[in-house]
């Protein structure tokens, strides 16, 4: 379904402030799978979303997402595939515009936008419908402005939003960490309903490694542009918080001998 | 004052009603002040009175006018996000460029359009009552734009242009590009605002290449006198705002002149005018603020805790 590879990305290329964010990911997920993203702060894990989805363009490599060669393609035109959803609950949805003017954004992705209302009565029937199963109350709210709404409501709304038009996949970035406990726990509920229910391929970047272990079919681990670990089925089921964190020690160890190599070498 | 001149003011505040509901788009929904709009007001009078002087109808040179605004919005939404300049600066090269084009346009400084057919003389010649011909025309013009504006704005496309000043990435996520949004926004402003220079040549009877003057001010103005005024909460009623906002704008340079201002006072009337609209918030709340302090400082005088008392005032330590 998306297939990376040797995907590599410098921002500030030549300056002194040169930072290589990917070096040269490859990665295949299948159709359906489920992958969480977890990595210390700076190891590229939204750069890599970013790549996908187009947010930034990569300096080298491929990325095909199905049997298309998205790797240039420009952010809004692959959008029509990909669903995202943004750590941020003010970067999802537009605050001066209402809760069903978003849902009909949402609703219009990947289309030709025409020159015609975009709001009509048999699609509010239908946002109605799924608004009532997130379950908060929003479904008697359509005409109000989205401004007025809490980061929870609006991050779940922006979940609805991400997969209204069914993509081809979702990306989650970080997307629960602006939330309070509670709330996040509603959303990543959510999140695990609407993603199987629908068997979404998902990649979901989260700093929790207990989310990341119990929640998909899969984890990555990304430490400085790279893909270290990458686990699924009965391997990864053997894995604990414990075993990961020092698999994350494990990893910063061996790049902190690397560093040594090369600076005796040079 | 005699009824003529309150309606002079009223006539004014609608033709100029145009320039601020295209000033709207830009400063409000896009959130992209344009500083095009001083050229292209005069561009829509150039071409206008040109059209016109050349024997072409009326109805011709002001939809040729029309389209010209569209092209000068073009011209800054391609600097802008093709080239990457930023917006005020597209805005004042595509203006200062105006200008020089302008003048060329027209053939001088100022084309006069006497004894010549605008649509203000077709209108009268239909049977208006002369007196109410502009109003007419101009209120016509001014009902027609907000209605299509309202329609326009909650289509699909609409709701891209208006996502596009609200949040960029989303609606970029959503698979709209923004930078088309942005140059089909600045065309849709500018085309109004030389309309409304194609409207004012005819109705005053010439085209200066000077009339373009202080009109983003005065735009501005407006808007921001309309939403401090009416305080709007929906789409229709916001644009309906920003056109009662240029009335209001209109009749209070109107009383400032015939209270003993100057014309060349107008600038800093102007200009108090909109600092006045700005800071409205900003002193409505430190009276509140003062109010609430001194409600609680008399409470608090008597022995009384008030629920409203600010936390600085009660007991650190319990
Ligand atoms: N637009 C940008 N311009 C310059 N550098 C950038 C940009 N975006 C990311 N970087 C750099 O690339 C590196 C990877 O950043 P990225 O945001 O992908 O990390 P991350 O894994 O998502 O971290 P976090 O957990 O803090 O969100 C960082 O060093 C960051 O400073
Ligand atoms: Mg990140």
């Amino acid at each position: 379904m998306l297939r990376l590879q040797h995907v590599q990305k410098t921002f500030n290329p030549g300056a002194s402030n040169e930072k290589v964010a990917l070096r040269g990911v490859s990665l295949t997920i299948a159709e359906g799978e489920f992958a969480t993203v977890i990595g210390s702060n700076g190891a590229g894990k939204s750069t890599l979303l970013n790549v996908i989805a187009g947010t930034h363009l990569p300096d080298a490599g491929s990325i095909h997402l199905g049997d298309r060669d998205i790797t240039w393609m420009p952010e809004h035109r692959r959008a029509a595939w990909i669903g995202r959803v943004f750590q941020d609950p003010l970067l999802g949805t537009a605050g001066s515009m209402t809760i069903e003017e978003n849902l009909a954004m949402a609703a219009a992705r990947g289309r030709r936008r025409r020159m015609r209302l975009a709001v009509n009565q048999a699609m509010r029937a239908h946002f109605r419908d799924e608004l009532a199963k997130l379950g908060l109350g929003l479904e008697d709210r359509l005409d109000t402005r989205v401004r007025f709404l809490s980061g929870g409501q609006r991050q779940a709304l922006a979940l609805l939003m991400a997969i209204l038009q069914r993509p081809l996949l979702l990306l989650l970035d970080e997307h629960t960490a602006a939330l309070d406990p509670r709330t996040a726990r509603q959303i990543l509920e959510l999140t695990e309903r609407v993603v199987r229910e629908h068997r979404l391929t998902t990649l979901m970047v989260t700093h929790n490694l207990e989310h990341a272990l119990s929640m998909g079919d899969r984890t990555i681990m990304m430490h400085e542009g790279e893909a270290v670990l990458d686990v699924s089925g009965a391997e990864r089921a053997a894995h604990t918080v414990d075993s990961l964190l020092q698999e994350f020690a494990r990893v910063r160890g061996e790049r902190l001998v690397d560093d040594k190599i090369l600076t005796t070498r040079a | 004052m005699p009824f003529w001149v309150w309606l002079g003011s009223i006539e004014e505040g609608l033709v100029y009603g145009l320039t601020a509901l295209g000033m709207y788009i830009t400063f409000r929904i896009l959130s992209m002040p344009d500083l095009t709009v001083d050229g292209t007001f005069p561009l829509g009078a150039a071409v206008a009175a040109t059209l016109i002087t050349a024997g072409y109808p009326p109805a011709v040179a002001t939809a040729a006018a029309w389209a010209a605004g569209c092209l000068g919005g073009l011209f800054t939404g391609f600097l802008h996000t093709k080239l990457r300049i930023t917006g005020l600066l597209a805005g004042i090269l595509c203006m200062s460029a105006l200008y020089s084009m302008n003048l060329r346009i027209m053939g001088r400084s100022n084309v006069p359009l006497l004894r010549l057919p605008t649509i203000f003389r077709q209108v009268e010649a239909a049977g208006v009552p002369y007196d109410y011909v502009e109003l007419l025309v101009f209120g016509a013009f001014v009902v027609f734009f907000i209605a299509l504006l309202h329609w326009f704005l909650r289509t699909e496309v609409g709701h891209a242009l208006r996502a596009t000043g609200d949040n960029e990435q989303m609606i970029r996520s959503l698979g709209v590009s923004t930078d088309a949004m942005k140059v089909l926004g600045l065309a849709l402003a500018n085309s109004l605002v030389a309309l409304s220079g194609a409207l004012l040549a005819q109705s005053q009877g010439y085209a200066d290449a000077g009339m373009g003057i202080g009109i983003i001010v005065s735009g501005l103005a407006s808007v921001i006198i309309g939403e401090a005024l009416f305080r709007p909460r929906g789409l229709l009623s916001s644009l309906i705002a920003v056109v009662l906002g240029s009335i209001v704008y209109r009749i209070a340079i109107l009383v400032a002149l015939r209270s003993g201002f100057a014309p060349t006072d107008l600038k800093i009337v102007t200009a108090m005018l909109v600092v006045l609209a700005l800071s409205m918030p900003a002193i409505k709340d430190q009276i509140t603020a003062y109010r609430n302090k001194r409600a609680a400082l008399s409470a608090r005088a008597r022995g009384v805790a008030t629920a409203n008392a600010p936390a600085a005032a009660r007991p650190k330590d319990f």
